[in-house]
């Protein structure tokens, strides 16, 4: 298949899409009838929908996942959720854990803001140092106050122990000088 | 590297506080800002009054964080450290009076700072029998350690 074949069925594709969102499905018959007599466009078609359903699964799983997290935390304020290891922390992971303490929810603003964050499915990066963790933060869902940040910070290091301790931890001990 | 290395120390401690942000001006004393150097670093800390291992278990707990043994449970502290991965929460006793809190603290800083791998006793949950370390006649190398945090 040459460039230009290439970028028609590529066009192709992206009218079928266009179609699908638009429940178009006259125009989706119409290029499955093109398909019909153009296996590059068929094979091209079934791809696109394996990858659609991949998504959807996903996202599906994603958002299950995230309804059983709240309900827990909302009922089972006591219990520890602890995410599977290799996936980094999302940000409204990290926002759930914070809502542990509801002091924090303290203005109407505020409460947007963390409404805003709360529905993040963004990645936290793997820097915790209060400065850096701030300036990607605010990058992203604008400025808050420093208090804010610290409560932020301190409950994805919160997440970040729970994770870590379930495999190892280390521990050292000063006593308490004797009286007398 | 010896723990008791003046000049390892005070690089770590220079060290520090350039990552903390802060410079140091011989002219203007003051509290040294041991909140800022222990969010730079991944600690969090918190004072706890009657501070015991068993005290501190159970503040972990309530956060979520199961240990197993962390050694003799009623044994008063002055200070504790726990780390796992890249982070710890430091703890002090809020019965103390603030300048020992803060030297208590910067204690706990300097475990963290200085030799983690060499004196925290490291525990595996699977083997949790380990005897973890008590460091009270440490104070040398961190009283090191704090005279070369500025203005404390």
């Amino acid at each position: 298949m040459n460039r230009d074949e290439s970028l028609r069925i590529d066009w192709l594709c992206g009218q079928y899409l266009a179609a699908l969102e638009q429940l178009d499905f006259t125009g989706m018959e119409k290029l499955w009838e093109l398909a019909a007599t153009e296996p590059e466009l068929e094979k091209a078609l079934h791809l696109l929908h394996e990858g659609l359903q991949e998504e959807e699964a996903q996202q599906s799983q994603n958002d299950v996942s995230q309804h059983l997290s709240q309900l827990v935390a909302m009922h089972l304020p006591s219990a520890a959720i602890i995410p599977s290891p290799e996936k980094p922390f999302t940000v409204a992971e990290v926002i759930t854990e914070l809502l542990k303490d509801p002091k924090l929810v303290s203005t109407a603003e505020m409460q947007s803001f963390i409404e805003q964050l709360g529905k993040s499915t963004e990645s936290l990066p793997g820097e915790r140092a209060f400065s850096k963790l701030k300036s990607w933060a605010e990058a992203r869902f604008g400025t808050a106050s420093p208090r804010f940040w610290q409560a932020f910070q301190q409950a994805a290091l919160r997440l970040d122990l729970r994770r870590a301790s379930t495999a190892d931890y280390a521990l050292a001990a000063r006593t308490a000088p004797r009286e007398g | 590297m010896s723990i008791l290395d003046h000049s390892a120390i005070a690089l770590r401690a220079a060290e520090a506080l350039l990552l903390a942000g802060i410079r140091i001006d011989p002219g203007q004393p003051g509290p040294v800002p041991l909140q800022q150097i222990f969010a730079e670093h991944c600690l969090m800390h918190t004072a706890l009054p009657g501070l015991t291992r068993a005290v501190i278990k159970l503040h972990l707990q309530e956060n979520g964080i199961t240990t197993s043994d962390l050694g003799p449970a009623t044994e008063p502290l002055s200070g504790f450290l726990f780390t796992a991965g890249n982070g710890g929460w430091a703890y002090v006793n809020a019965t103390d009076i603030l300048p020992r809190r803060r030297f208590t603290a910067a204690h706990e800083l300097g475990h963290f700072l200085l030799h983690q791998s060499l004196m925290l006793t490291s525990v595996t949950p699977a083997r949790a029998s380990s005897k973890p370390l008590t460091t009270n006649n440490s104070s040398r190398w961190n009283g090191k350690l704090i005279c070369l945090l500025p203005n404390c």
